[in-house]
């Protein structure tokens, strides 16, 4: 008997349990830290690009986000672990300023040919159009370093460098 | 004594299922009542209301009919003289309530027998959603792509920043773009040297483009380094090789033909001049009329009474005379945005 009543309430109980179960806490939806996969001694892209443009005189220029990298530059965003891009605002001259931390070395050696094929288009786009601007086009190329990719198009592509070179 | 604590089993049983049921209505209560805050309702006293306002609101222009009906044009004839706005007959913007299954609140579905909280968490979504849609609808853009020269690039700039300050600029439209770009140097192959848009930073030809972009639109605005540099015969025939490559790589898009864009008024030199751009507008109105393309003048937006780039919408008032400012983008949006979404 005692057996019987003892197999009863443990159905019971194990049965209510369950039911219970159904009623946990609300998940907590509160987006989680996540892990900064930012080395201590990364530089600072954007940064970078605020003091360029504080001290390099250049024209009006507009910021692109790293989404719009891709349409840009064909720079695909899991390559990108971090970036800072402005172009010259009026579509037809080819100011640029184009900072990148690869998010791994095949990723800069992507991001760089397509920087170089991106230097090459605007070369085309300005040979028989804007001489002054094929000429300074003509002046700039893709660097790299580490993991860091970058592109200066402008007449005063030697200051930038200068301003860049001091947070290596 | 069997029959006594058989009584005491099913009475616990009881007890604890609907205890179990209680806790988990709180639970459900108390998200529904987080997510009506959340857009300023009380569901639990104006559920009325919100089952009278949401409403699936719809638009549709007749340019987007066109779009889907071969035989629509829009004639030289329906250009208004003051703005000279494509007159194409917008549908009127219609509201209708929604169906039953939309007009649905999550408090009545809270009601339901077998409505999990999920679902109605979904239907309160769905709902704030509708709630907070934007009344005018851009939708007409996300399928369209812009090909053009330096003068489309200032327009992609334009959308771009733009779309980076968060605001709607023509959709999800995609854009084709390659400074000095036209009809003819399109033609060739590509190669480094080539004159060929980019599509996520690699040149292709115009019809690929339009495809790798999965455009169901396309609007083509070319012509202003085609006018002056070739013959009349010349770029006659190119506009029409080209316009045959796009339409024969890509059979259901439908091609809208923007007219050049005036010159600044002393800008123009030689054969670089405002008449000849209206001649080359005319022959490519010409075209939209022979093939059921659309014709969209954007000539006349931004031009002033003399039929020059107006002043304040020009970007390079000392250089060409010819790209926009972000005031003349600004209008050119607001153009395609009126002519096309109805907004």
């Amino acid at each position: 008997m005692k057996k019987i009543l003892t197999a009863v309430l443990t159905a019971v109980f194990v049965f209510a349990a369950a039911a219970c179960g159904t009623t946990t806490a609300p998940t907590d939806t509160t987006a989680q830290p996540q892990s900064a996969n930012t080395p201590a001694d990364a530089i600072d892209l954007a940064g970078v690009m605020q003091e360029m443009l504080g001290s390099v005189t250049l024209p009006e220029m507009m910021t692109l986000t790293q989404d719009d990298l891709i349409d840009y530059f064909g720079l695909e965003p899991q390559w990108c672990a971090d970036s800072a891009a402005c172009i010259n605002s009026n579509g037809y001259e080819k100011d640029e300023i184009v900072l990148v931390r690869a998010a791994d070395a095949e990723s800069a050696a992507q991001i760089r040919a397509c920087l170089e094929t991106s230097l090459e288009n605007a070369a085309a786009e300005m040979q028989n159009y804007l001489p002054q601007q094929y000429a300074m086009i003509r002046k700039c190329k893709v660097e790299s370093r580490d993991l860091y990719v970058w592109l200066f198009i402008s007449d005063n592509a030697d200051q930038m460098q200068a301003i860049l070179d001091k947070y290596f | 004594m069997k029959k006594t604590l058989a009584a005491v089993a099913a009475f616990l049983f009881l007890l604890c299922a609907a205890e179990g049921c209680m806790q988990d209505q709180d639970t459900t209560n108390t998200t529904m009542q987080t997510i009506g805050e959340t857009i300023g309702y009380d569901n639990e006293d104006d559920t009325s209301t919100e089952t009278e306002s949401v409403y699936t609101t719809e638009y549709t222009s007749a340019a987007e009919t066109a779009a889907e009906t071969p035989d629509f044009t829009v004639s030289q004839s329906e250009i208004t003289a003051s703005a000279a706005q494509i007159t194409t007959t917008q549908t009127k913007t219609t509201t209708t309530a929604p169906p039953a299954e939309t007009a649905t609140t999550a408090a009545e579905a809270q009601t339901q027998p077998g409505t999990t909280r999920q679902s109605l968490i979904e239907q309160w979504r769905s709902a704030i959603d509708q709630r907070t849609a934007p009344k005018a609808d851009p939708a007409f853009f996300n399928d369209a792509v812009f090909v053009g020269d330096s003068v489309t690039l200032g327009l992609r700039n334009y959308t771009t920043a733009q779309r980076n300050k968060g605001k709607d600029c023509l959709g999800a439209a995609q854009f084709l773009c390659f400074g000095s770009m036209s009809y003819t140097n399109t033609i060739g192959s590509v190669s480094a040297e080539s004159m060929h848009p980019t599509y996520k930073g690699k040149k292709v030809r115009i019809e690929d483009g339009v495809q790798l972009c999965g455009a169901k639109k396309v609007f083509i605005m070319l012509g202003m380094n085609d006018f002056a540099a070739y013959s009349e015969k010349e770029w006659k025939q190119n506009v029409k090789t080209q316009l045959d490559r796009i339409r024969s790589k890509n059979p259901d898009v439908a091609i809208y033909l923007e007219s050049v864009t005036p010159i600044l008024s002393g800008m123009e030199h030689g054969r670089f001049n405002n008449d000849n751009i209206r001649q080359f507008n005319a022959y490519l109105k010409q075209v939209c009329d022979e093939r059921s393309y659309t014709y969209v003048d954007i000539y006349h937006v931004l031009s002033d009474e003399s039929g020059h780039l107006k002043k304040s919408y020009c970007g390079d008032p000392g250089a060409m005379g010819i790209h926009m400012s972000n005031e003349g983008s600004a209008a050119w949006v607001q153009y395609l945005t009126k002519t096309f979404c109805g907004e």
